[in-house]
């Protein structure tokens, strides 16, 4: 058997602490990653709406650009990141082809403003239970997000 | 173009023109004299498949949102302030209504519009129509809409974001963006509750 030491047990929770995926309002991807994706939730969805939404917040951890390109994830036919307009006081939503992170530094896609759309999603999210997502940079990474299901009239992952 | 879009454009220029952000100074009370000149009484079918008449709420304020179910941020967003704006209200908001007008007919039956209503944390009537009697509503309301046409059943509809007030006796008083503060939303409809028939 091995003989754990201090230090390396310390090590070993520090390496599974970073690894492993994270839940609730903690974090949402590890930290390890170029870009720390936070406070990842999503809208919950039914058998009848089968359209929700995603907010996190995306934190640059390093001293170049990155952008997110793409959003998958499984049993959501489509995941993009879209913008609304105010078209004298009519608003409407338009896709956004990257959403770029600048060097130490965040962008929050939250309620009212820039967001995730999810459509077709075929398994309804219900209220509780997570959504994984993948996210891709264009540093050729790609993170998954674990996002929480909220009730409908949310804010706020809490 | 045709007489409707006209009349379509001309309402949501007014709109425009009067909710540069809002009608009313957030503080103030509700002024008699600056009530927008449109709106008005109608006929819907609300979430039981029942026939709905604004004038059922005679004696009760209610606030109105144009949306549609699938709608998959900016309603949900809508409809919380306007629950925040509620429970800022306190016990007299019991005495307010809630209506969403659904802008998506085809897809926003009363079954759909039930499921809906009843995710959130406020009593809520959804309503819903033939296309043309939503039509005719929203004009009334100086209220636009525009189906973003995908190809598919899921598509998007574009849509006029204001939170209307309505007093105890029918009128439209007020409209706010979308994203107007709960704070303010509660100073209004308590000027609107301070109000005697």
């Amino acid at each position: 058997m091995v003989k754990m030491t201090r230090r390396t047990a310390c090590a070993l929770i520090v390496f599974l602490a970073s690894s492993a995926p994270a839940f609730g309002a903690q974090a949402s991807s590890r930290t390890s990653d170029a870009v720390a994706v936070r406070d990842a939730w999503v809208r919950v969805s039914t058998a009848r709406r089968t359209s929700s939404s995603g907010y996190c917040r995306l934190e640059n951890t390093t001293d170049k650009p990155v952008a997110l390109v793409k959003i998958t994830a499984a049993q959501v036919g489509t995941a993009e990141v879209h913008t609304m307009t105010d078209h004298d006081g009519q608003m409407s939503m338009h896709p956004v082809r990257t959403v770029t992170i600048p060097p130490h530094g965040a962008i929050d896609l939250a309620p009212g403003g820039t967001h995730i759309m999810l459509t077709d999603i075929t398994r309804p999210l219900a209220i509780g239970s997570t959504l994984d997502m993948q996210f891709t940079f264009d540093n050729g990474r790609t993170q998954t997000v674990r996002a929480i299901v909220r009730p409908l009239d949310a804010m706020s992952i809490r | 173009m045709s007489a409707r879009r006209l009349i379509a454009i001309l309402g949501v220029f007014v709109l425009c023109a009067c909710n540069s952000d809002k009608v009313q100074p957030a503080s103030s009370a509700v002024n008699e004299a600056a009530r927008p000149p449109f709106g008005g009484d109608f006929t819907l079918t609300n979430q039981d498949n029942q026939p709905f008449r604004l004038d059922q709420l005679r004696g009760r304020p209610a606030v109105l949102f144009f949306g549609y179910t699938s709608c998959p941020d900016m309603c949900p967003m809508t409809m919380s302030r306007i629950a925040a704006a509620l429970k800022l209200v306190g016990d007299e908001a019991h005495d307010v209504t809630t209506l969403f007008v659904s802008v998506d007919p085809q897809r926003d039956t009363p079954a759909a519009l039930k499921e809906y209503v009843g995710s959130f944390s406020i009593p809520v009537i959804g309503l819903t129509g033939t296309p043309e009697e939503v039509a005719r509503v929203a004009s009334e309301y100086h209220a636009s809409y525009q189906i973003v046409a995908t190809g598919t059943t899921n598509y998007l509809v574009n849509h006029t974001s204001a939170i209307f007030l309505i007093d105890r006796e029918g009128h439209l008083r007020q409209f706010f963006r979308f994203d107007e503060k709960p704070e303010t939303l509660a100073s209004a409809l308590r000027a609107l509750l301070s109000e005697k028939t």
